[in-house]
């Protein structure tokens, strides 16, 4: 099976978060983290759309091979910009984990509801939170099979879904 | 003293003890005229029947009888059975009335009838002996007095309806009177029942009804709602007012004032007056107490929808707070751990302090907003109750706590725990609350814990008791209050919450939650709460 790991590329993740100190903290995680990654930051529900559809139509853009996208964000939230991601056809196929400060029951259940691919709840501690983290990524670039992997180039009539 | 519920209670009393001493006086008035030969007080009017020497004793006794039974609380205590002296009266007149029907029906002579005074009147088949109808009713009032705390599995009371003949015998025999119609007060060829003997029957059916509060039309008679409104209206002016205007109508016409059809008209009319008069009355009062329950309907309605409001507002603010208020706060800490880790060499040992302190704090907050939303959630994340084993819950609650009960090798042990009813969640956080706070606040000695258990009626009392340092009598109230602490959080960790969470999860469920403690001599918190029916013992 082809992963990340094998063909050793970086893990091009995005991560939608509004909160610059949230966004610091993530990215010293994430740079403390076994996994090679490329970290790409948007920090609200449009922008991380308008990247994903944009990332989608151009063959020659980099592809997106996770989300992790936090529920609190301006304007429509995130289950608004999970609901987007997983009802269109372009983007449905993206992994999309919720990485956020809730463990509310209503929003983890609406958040599956919605397909998401795991939902993981920040630890407090720095130190936890990095491992977790760490795990998070090692998954997706050791273990699981990507889709970005297995895509067909993209074609006009995909590109003019949306 | 006197407890009354109803403003109306009071007058069933006073009705109760004026019928009471009616009868009395009456029936003592009526020997003493036996024994002193006085006519007018044996039969009123001349040529009239007498009250029979019996008779007046009957009613005596159940004047006492009535009497005692309204003084003796059989007035607020229906279950109970009259006094004595109640009893003993009624049976003295049921005995006189039962005697007398017998011998009416047997065709025999017990030697009772003038054993009291001896009957000198015009010649009758049985001199001194009462009216079939008066010793009938005098039978049934007395079973009536006798049996009246009586009642079926179902909280009815049979025997209150035995009155009922005895006040429409009165009540036939008064019309008799005031009609002048012999056949209403007399069955040929016997005697017949004197005026006063049949007036007496009406108030002393009216009395006895007094002294059941919980029958069915004192309970009308004294209630708050509408129907109670209408039956005292209009129940005394159905029953008086005909009765009078037809006798009016009658005088009339028998003086010869005015015919047949006129006397018809005029009695109509007067009753039509009279009633669409009172209907109205009733009506408008009937109308007004219907507006202002429309009202108070209307203020329910509105408070309930501000309640629930408030409530989605709490709700609404409990998730704001659990994320807009940790989020900064992990910053904080996040930071401070990372300048920790970091810059540990360039900073020095002061510097290291304060950025632990000032984690610390940054922790602390993290758990008091944890603690504070668990306890304003209480009431919103309510689950329907079921049957919840304690020995399950214990069982949780220790497995949850397993690190503390290790690091301070405590003993936790139970008796056999009953299966409670509520929310699973919260009798878990209950119980495993209470069991963090005896391993919190040990004191030298090794800790340990028991949990036990009783079951009183749909409760269950447990009891969890430490060997802890205790709590001193003063504070045994205040422990429970939100951000309530007896020590320093360096003696104790802890942020106040946990007890007053217990209370409100147990206040939630219907009980009570206290403790039993001194200080130096280990503390037992107990509480209690709904027992499971369904124990499959």
């Amino acid at each position: 099976m082809t992963t990340l790991a094998s063909i050793g590329r970086p893990l091009n993740v995005l991560l939608v978060e509004d909160d610059a100190d949230d966004v610091e903290l993530t990215r010293l995680a994430v740079a403390r983290a076994t996994s090679r990654v490329s970290l790409h930051v948007v920090g609200d529900a449009e922008s991380c759309l308008a990247f994903l559809r944009r990332a989608a139509e151009d063959a020659a853009a980099p592809p997106t091979d996770l989300v992790l996208l936090d529920l609190n964000l301006p304007g429509h939230g995130g289950l608004h910009v999970l609901g987007a991601i997983t009802s269109d056809p372009a983007l449905c196929q993206l992994p999309v984990v919720i990485l956020t400060t809730s463990s509310a029951a209503h929003e983890i259940l609406a958040a599956y509801r919605l397909r998401c691919s795991s939902y993981v709840t920040k630890p407090f501690d720095f130190e936890r939170f990095v491992a977790v983290i760490d795990r998070v990524l090692d998954y997706w670039t050791t273990i699981a099979a990507l889709p970005s992997l297995h895509e067909e180039t993209p074609t006009a009539s995909r590109g003019n879904a949306r | 003293m006197d407890q009354r519920p109803e403003p109306y209670a009071h007058w069933l009393r006073l009705v109760g003890y004026t019928a009471a001493t009616a009868g009395v006086l009456m029936g003592i008035s009526v020997l003493i005229a036996w024994w002193g030969e006085i006519d007018t007080v044996k039969s009123i009017m001349p040529g009239f029947a007498t009250m029979k020497p019996n008779t007046a004793l009957a009613f005596a006794a159940a004047g006492v009888s009535i009497g005692a039974a309204v003084r003796g609380g059989a007035f607020h205590e229906s279950r109970r059975a009259p006094s004595r002296t109640a009893r003993g009266a009624a049976a003295v007149v049921a005995i006189v009335g039962g005697a007398t029907v017998l011998e009416y029906l047997a065709g025999v002579d017990l030697g009772i009838d003038q054993l009291l005074a001896v009957d000198d009147g015009p010649a009758a088949i049985y001199p001194g002996r009462m009216a079939p109808a008066t010793a009938a009713g005098f039978a049934l009032l007395g079973a009536a007095l006798l049996t009246m705390h009586v009642r079926t599995a179902s909280g009815r009371r049979p025997t209150q309806w035995l009155i009922l003949p005895v006040a429409a015998n009165g009540y036939l025999a008064t019309l008799g009177y005031l009609y002048d119609v012999e056949s209403l007060y007399r069955v040929a060829p016997f005697g017949s029942m004197a005026v006063h003997t049949a007036l007496l029957f009406v108030v002393l059916s009216v009395g006895f009804l007094c002294v059941a509060p919980d029958n069915a039309v004192a309970r009308l008679l004294i209630g708050q709602g509408a129907g109670s409104l209408l039956a005292r209206r209009l129940l005394p002016a159905v029953t008086f007012a005909p009765p009078l205007v037809g006798w009016i109508r009658l005088a009339g016409e028998r003086a010869g004032h005015y015919g047949l059809p006129f006397g018809l008209a005029l009695f109509a009319t007067s009753n039509v007056v009279i009633f669409a008069a009172l209907v109205w009355w009733t009506a408008r009062a009937v109308q007004r107490a219907d507006d202002d329950r429309a009202v108070a309907m209307r203020e329910l309605e509105s408070a309930n929808a501000a309640l629930e409001r408030s409530n989605e507002e709490l709700n609404r603010f409990a998730y704001v707070a659990s994320h807009d208020l940790v989020a900064p706060l992990r910053s904080v800490h996040g930071f401070l751990e990372l300048l920790q880790t970091e810059y540990a060499r360039q900073l020095d040992e002061r510097a290291r302090g304060w950025i632990t302190r000032s984690m610390e704090g940054a922790k602390r907050m993290q758990v008091l907003i944890h603690d504070l939303l668990s306890y304003a959630r209480l009431d919103a994340t309510g689950a329907p109750w079921v049957p919840v084993p304690l020995d399950d819950v214990l069982h949780e609650a220790c497995r949850h706590l397993d690190r503390s009960i290790a690091e301070s090798a405590c003993s936790v042990t139970a008796d056999p725990l009953p299966v409670v009813l509520g929310d699973r969640t919260q009798i878990l956080q209950l119980v495993q609350n209470l069991l963090a706070n005896a391993l919190t606040y040990r004191g030298d000695a090794v800790p340990s814990v028991h949990v036990s258990s009783q079951r009183i009626g749909d409760e269950c009392t447990c009891r969890i008791r430490d060997n802890g340092i205790g709590i001193a009598a003063e504070h045994h109230e205040e422990i429970f209050q939100l951000f309530r602490r007896l020590h320093g959080r360096t003696t104790y960790p802890g942020t106040g919450i946990g007890l007053a969470v217990c209370r409100r999860i147990v206040t939630r469920h219907g009980g009570r939650i206290w403790v039993e403690s001194a200080p130096g001599e280990g503390s037992t918190f107990a509480f209690t709460l709904p027992a499971s029916t369904d124990r499959t013992a």
